[in-house]
C-alpha cells in the first residue's frame, strides 16, 4: 500500500502544521511502514538561525527525526485498527543518533510494529539517507490512546 | 524559550507550547544543555544527542501553556554528559527524559 499527502494529512488530522512525512512507499498494516521525509534549508528549525550560523548549525535537530519517525508510526497504527482516535507518544528506549542530517538529505525511515493490545502498541525501527548510511535506530516506541479526559483536556 | 543556567551542572528551559509535538521536553533539554554549554565554553560549540535512553511522556502539555524543564547534567567525558531531564507544565508532571549529549566544536 502507498499513501500520498492527501491521505497523510487524512490520517495525521491534527498535526497537519508539523507534518514530518512527506510520503509513504509502503505499508503493510500490522507489520511495517516505510516513509520518506526530504529535508530542506526551508524547514522552519533553520530559518530561525542568524545568518552567521556554522555549518554545524544547519545539522536537523534529533528531536524532529523522532518526531518523524512518532508520525511514521502514527500511520502505520493508522492503517492497521479502526479506531479513530489518533494516539499519542507515551515513550521511547533506546534512540541512539549516527550521523547528522544535513539540507538536501532525503530521509527513509522503516517502523515495525510489536503488537500489544487495542489501546497501547510499540514500534522498532531505523531511519537512514535513502541512499544508504544509516542516521538513527530506535529500540521501543510505545503510541497510546490516553482516556477521554486526557486527550480533552490537552486539546482545550 | 528561555533559558536560566543555575550552576555549572543545572539549567532550566521555559518554552511555550506550540503545536503537538510529542518530542517537545526533548527539544527543551537540547537547548538547555546549548546553553549551558555556550556560557561554560563560550561560542563556537554546538551540542548533538548521541543517546535518548529513556523519555517517558505522561501527559501532553497543553498548547500555550509553559513547559517548566529542569535539567541536570553529568559529565561522562570531557565532550559527553548525561543529561536528566523533568518537565512540568502547570504544576503537573508531563515528561522525564534521560539523554546522552555530545558537546563539539564547530567547524
Amino acid at each position: 500500500m502507498e499513501l500520498g499527502l492527501p491521505d497523510i494529512i487524512a490520517l495525521l488530522a491534527g498535526r497537519r502544521a508539523d507534518l514530518l512525512v512527506d510520503g509513504v512507499v509502503r505499508c503493510e498494516p500490522g507489520v511495517v511502514i516505510e516513509t520518506r521525509k526530504a529535508v530542506s534549508g526551508q524547514e522552519p528549525c533553520f530559518l530561525r538561525l542568524p545568518l552567521d550560523s556554522p555549518a554545524a548549525a544547519y545539522a536537523y535537530p534529533e528531536p524532529l527525526l523522532l518526531e518523524s519517525f512518532a508520525q511514521s508510526a502514527c500511520l502505520l497504527w493508522a492503517c492497521t485498527t479502526d479506531r479513530a482516535d489518533l494516539p499519542q507518544v507515551a515513550g521511547v528506549r533506546g534512540a541512539t543518533f549516527h550521523r547528522p542530517v544535513r539540507p538536501g538529505c532525503v530521509l527513509r525511515t522503516v517502523a515495525k510494529l510489536v503488537p500489544g493490545t487495542a489501546a497501547t502498541m510499540f514500534f522498532c525501527g531505523r531511519t537512514s539517507l535513502v541512499d544508504g548510511p544509516l542516521v538513527m535506530t530506535v529500540d521501543n516506541l510505545v503510541l497510546t490512546v490516553r482516556p477521554p479526559g486526557a486527550v480533552l483536556r490537552a486539546h482545550e | 524559550m528561555v533559558v536560566r543556567v543555575r550552576s555549572a551542572t543545572e539549567v532550566v528551559a521555559y518554552t511555550e507550547v506550540r503545536g503537538c509535538s510529542a518530542m517537545l521536553p526533548l527539544a527543551a533539554v537540547r537547548s538547555a544543555v546549548a546553553e549551558l554549554l555556550r556560557r561554560q565554553r563560550g561560542p563556537g560549540w554546538s551540542v548533538a544527542v548521541r543517546t535518548v535512553s529513556v523519555l517517558r511522556l505522561f501527559r501532553e502539555p497543553d498548547p500555550g501553556a509553559v513547559l517548566t524543564t529542569d535539567v541536570t547534567c553529568e559529565a561522562v567525558t570531557g565532550d559527553e554528559m548525561v543529561a536528566s531531564a523533568r518537565c512540568v507544565c502547570h504544576d503537573e508532571l508531563v515528561a522525564t527524559v534521560t539523554a546522552r549529549i555530545a558537546c563539539q566544536r564547530d567547524e
